[in-house]
């Protein structure tokens, strides 16, 4: 009987912790919104699941690839990235890959050479990894 | 009263006689002299005339639309994809997928090309980790260059990133000058055709690729090619006699570690030679 009851209090303070534990990771959740769609520009790229260009890749992306911008509770997107959304996939581009205007796409004005290139998915990996390892830049007049 | 009867019955007969009869109007009606005077008259006949010719356009129009999804890529969107192609393929050998170091480059590679006039040139710079490939410039669009960096031989050298934009300035004007895509030595002509009416030509895509391989880790540039280069150099570089400095003691490096380091004894294949360099940039001593 004492035996029964010791479960009834363990089960019972298990409920509370979990109880409180939703309670306080409610906020940590964080709410999230949509707050502009812009287009991938570059050939291939990857979406990363932290604003870092050697940060693990949580999908590849092609030029022209739909993104939703996102803004969430709790999230400071550092200068020169932006938290995004394709499809069920969450994380960071550099903002300088996106665009509001849908690009002149090489695969769209190439499509058959394009599809006869019959590129793998390590091509498409490394290809998208590319625009994140060029050190670019443009020379100006003053 | 009789004659009556039979007199109103002759007049109706002569009205009925006197009207078209049904069959009548109808050829009328399908009479086509009539339409077509009609159909001018209405300029009918004109816009038939016009739509027909527009959906002919149209029709060329689509053709070569289709026609054009089978183009090889131009001349200007061709090198920028081969090149980059190039990469994709070779990227385990040339190990850049790591975290590469930055070394504030950009900054002073785009200073040093408004420095000497190079405006509104876009570039690329690739950091690998494999001594394979000491530097290299890939050609792109007009406007734009590819560079790959190793950075084994950053460090051997210990260069700064004056010299480190020295040595792509080098390149800068090899690409300018074409010496890349003349060494590959292959056959182009796929380049901006169409295979809409043939077989899609992939070998001759492998062999540029192949002949890519060839100039960075065999062939490289010829002895004229880089007499001109050193040339170029010292003619640009003299308006700025500490970059001039700093090329000259870049190469005594250069000329040191290909001598002493066998790891970049393939150096002298591709960029030959660091000695004979500095031989063309030295003053000429006087014979008395």
């Amino acid at each position: 009987m004492s035996q029964l009851g010791d479960y009834s209090i363990q089960m019972e303070s298990l409920i509370k912790f979990c109880i409180l534990a939703m309670v306080f990771s409610l906020p940590a959740i964080g709410k999230e919104k949509t707050v502009g769609r812009l287009y991938f520009q570059e050939f291939m790229g990857h979406i990363h699941e932290g604003p870092s260009d050697t940060s693990a890749s949580l999908t590849a992306i092609q030029c022209s690839h739909s993104l939703n911008v996102i803004e969430k509770d709790g999230v400071n997107v550092p200068v020169g990235w932006m938290l995004v959304r394709a499809g069920e996939d969450l994380g960071y581009v550099r903002s300088k890959f996106l665009g509001e205007g849908r690009p002149e796409c090489f695969q769209e004005k190439y499509p058959k050479f394009y599809s006869k290139l019959n590129l793998d998915l390590a091509d498409l990996y490394y290809w998208g990894r590319l625009s994140d390892h060029f050190i670019e830049g443009e020379s100006q007049a003053r | 009263m009789n004659y009556c009867l039979v007199l109103a019955l002759l007049m109706s007969m002569n009205v009925i006689a006197q009207k078209k009869t049904q069959e009548e109007l109808r050829e009328e009606v399908i009479d086509y002299s009539n339409i077509q005077k009609l159909l001018k008259k209405d300029g009918l006949e004109k816009n038939a005339k016009l739509k027909k010719k527009i959906v002919q356009q149209i029709k060329v129009e689509k053709q070569k639309i289709q026609v054009e999804k089978f183009n090889y890529p131009s001349k200007e969107d061709f090198w920028g994809f081969a090149s980059r192609m190039w990469l994709v393929k070779n990227a385990q050998e040339l190990k850049w997928d790591v975290p590469r170091p930055d070394y504030g480059i950009r900054e002073r590679f785009r200073k040093l090309l408004e420095e000497f006039g190079y405006y509104n040139e876009n570039f690329k710079i690739l950091i690998v980790d494999s001594p394979n490939i000491a530097k290299l410039a890939l050609p792109s669009t007009k406007n734009e260059s590819i560079y790959v960096l190793s950075l084994p031989f950053m460090r051997a050298l210990d260069l700064s990133k004056t010299e480190i934009s020295l040595l792509l300035l080098e390149d800068f004007f090899r690409l300018k000058s074409d010496m890349f895509k003349s060494n590959l030595d292959v056959d182009t002509s796929i380049i901006g055709s169409n295979f809409a009416k043939a077989e899609y030509n992939k070998a001759a895509l492998l062999k540029i690729l192949k002949a890519y391989g060839d100039v960075a880790y065999k062939k490289g540039f010829s002895f004229q090619q880089q007499y001109e280069i050193t040339k170029k150099m010292d003619k640009v570089l003299k308006s700025s006699p500490e970059s001039w400095n700093s090329y000259f003691k870049l190469l005594k490096k250069i000329d040191q570690l290909v001598k002493n380091n066998l790891m970049y004894k393939n150096y002298l294949k591709i960029y030959p030679s660091p000695e004979l360099q500095i031989e063309w940039l030295s003053p000429k001593k006087k014979v008395l």
